[in-house]
């Protein structure tokens, strides 16, 4: 492997011990992707900071790291943490567990990380250009910034992320070349007509579908309406890299690397096409849904966390409504748009009316045990796919009409 | 019979364990109890068996990025596999295991060998890997 005078130094301990560690560690990361040479980052968005993710030994490690004085060296954002921060003991999060997370936000806060607890940091300013080399993980935020922005970045391993926001380079591999950003599946969209992808539960539908029949070779989609937006892409971006191990996707037309099909393909051919039709899209729709009956507990939007328009989507579909007491309506989004959305009045509105904000966090990586759900209903794919396992309730997926429905009258109908 | 093989140390380091053997890619991430070194997913024909200080063999690992901690967590509980011997090295698995040698001062020894040596080791089997890259399966 080639080494620069800088990555030399850091490697010899003469830029800190706390580089020195980052950097020991993205050398045995260059050998195992077998990189060549490592190449500069202009920012990157940290997943370590999860405390049921990171656990113990991620704790240590934070801990370690900042206690040797390491620093990043590029702008670099926090995904979530495992509770809200202001709202904890409201969410029923044990305060052992509350005591932990904080202790892993304080690590990675004093590493000079920038504290958006958040899983869409394209929604809180990092949002680099096209063509950018960049460090992400959490999946769906890795699938949106490379298909969405145009920057290149591979799925990181926790932990690995932070090494690289220390020293400012990541192994040149994967997704960061150009030729391995090529679509290899390709998906036609057959006999949809103007009523489908009006709703972002369409596009989490299809993202579902995509994700699981290309798992990790990039889908390119043909067929869907050029005029879109990032809540549309967010939900597709979600759910496929849920549904299959994806970190890329080209929808010709839209995404920047295909404006026509060619494009995303780099000339070559398909290595299959498939077909997706209505009958594809609805069976998946109904494979989305594991709970049975019309109980809900509770109704779950922002996954990934809500953007601002979204909040005004929900208080447009409750105006004039409550949510019934007996029901929880969560709304999870980062700490940037609830600020926003309580500058405004619309967080106080959302209160009013009976929504819950679950800021910084998702209950995926939080525990429920207290709350004792057995029935959640979401527009979210990724949410869909993972719920279950995750909290142990059984899950009903549908568009965004429909949840604030099941909040209002307390009952599915889908 | 004592079989020796030539895999690639891509975590190199030398253990001994018994084999514990699947077909099916494993997922780390939620699937493992860190305190024992249980496996607890359902899904798993590994369902139920510990794979502390065994000689893990499956085809890679799979999942999500957040792996990395379960490993790191496995290793600081000392419920980690003794080594890991696999067909593909995958980055979160491979990395966990990096970065448990650079906190802890020991990894889980990780090896990938080509799909027929794999396919040849059967459950129980005595394996040991030295750095070098060498598997050696089996008794004398």
């Amino acid at each position: 492997m080639f080494f620069t005078k800088r990555e030399e130094d850091m490697l010899f301990g003469r830029l800190g011990k706390g580089t020195q560690m980052a950097m020991d560690i993205l050398f045995e990361m260059g050998k195992i992707y077998g990189a060549k040479r490592f190449i500069p980052i202009t920012c990157a968005h940290i997943g370590g900071c999860c405390y049921s993710e990171a656990l113990d030994a991620g704790l240590e490690f934070a801990e370690k790291l900042a206690s040797l004085g390491a620093k990043v060296a590029v702008p670099s954002t926090l995904n979530i943490t495992a509770r809200d921060i202001e709202n904890w003991e409201k969410l029923r999060i044990p305060p052992k567990f509350a005591e932990k997370s904080r202790r892993l936000e304080v690590a990675y806060t004093s590493l000079g990380c920038t504290p958006t607890w958040s899983c869409t940091p394209c929604q809180c300013g990092n949002a680099p250009h096209f063509g950018e080399d960049v460090v992400w993980s959490e999946a769906s935020s890795v699938n949106f910034v490379n298909s969405v922005f145009g920057a290149r970045t591979n799925r990181y391993p926790e932990i690995a992320d932070i090494c690289c926001a220390v020293c400012g380079i990541v192994p040149e591999s994967g997704l960061h070349l150009k030729e391995n950003r090529r679509g290899r599946i390709l998906f036609n969209l057959q006999g949809f007509d103007s009523s489908y992808f009006l709703d972002s539960s369409d596009y989490a539908v299809l993202g579902y579908v995509v994700g699981k029949l290309a798992n990790d070779k990039i889908p390119v989609i043909n067929g869907l309406p050029k005029k879109t937006n990032h809540d549309n892409l967010k939900a597709f971006a979600g759910a496929s890299s849920a549904s299959g191990r994806e970190a890329m996707f080209h929808i010709v037309g839209v995404t920047p690397e295909a404006r026509t099909e060619e494009e995303a393909f780099q000339g070559r051919k398909p290595e299959k096409t498939i077909e997706i039709t209505e009958d594809i899209f609805a069976k998946t729709k109904t494979e989305m849904s594991s709970a049975t009956g019309s109980h809900v507990d509770l109704v779950l939007v922002g996954c990934p966390h809500a953007s601002f328009s979204e909040l005004l989507e929900v208080r447009r579909l409750l105006d004039g409504k409550k949510v019934k007491p007996y029901v929880r309506f969560w709304v999870q989004t980062g700490g940037a748009v609830k600020l926003m959305a309580s500058r405004t009045g619309l967080l106080t509105e959302l209160l009013s009316r009976g929504v819950t904000i679950v800021s910084d966090t998702c209950v995926n990586t939080f525990p429920v045990d207290a709350w004792g759900f057995h029935t959640i209903i979401t527009n979210s794919g990724r949410m869909a796919h993972f719920a279950p396992d995750r909290t142990g309730a059984g899950i009903f997926f549908a568009n965004l009409e429909a949840c604030v429905n099941a909040a209002v009258t307390g009952e599915v109908r889908i | 019979m004592k079989r020796l093989f030539k895999a690639r140390p891509v975590v190199p380091g030398e253990a001994a364990g018994e084999a514990i053997v699947s077909k099916l890619p494993l997922s780390f991430k939620n699937n493992i109890n860190t305190g024992t070194g249980e496996i607890t997913d359902k899904n798993h024909d590994l369902y139920g068996q510990c794979i502390t200080g065994r000689a893990l063999v499956i085809p890679r690992g799979t999942g999500s990025c957040t792996g990395t901690g379960t490993i790191l967590e496995m290793v600081r509980q000392n419920t980690a596999p003794a080594a890991i011997i696999c067909t593909q090295a995958e980055p979160v698995t491979a990395i966990g295991s990096v970065i448990a040698k650079a906190l802890y001062g020991r990894g889980i020894p990780l090896y990938t060998l080509c799909t027929e040596d794999f396919e040849s080791i059967m459950p129980g089997e005595m394996i040991s890997v030295k750095e070098d890259g060498t598997v050696a399966v089996g008794q004398d």
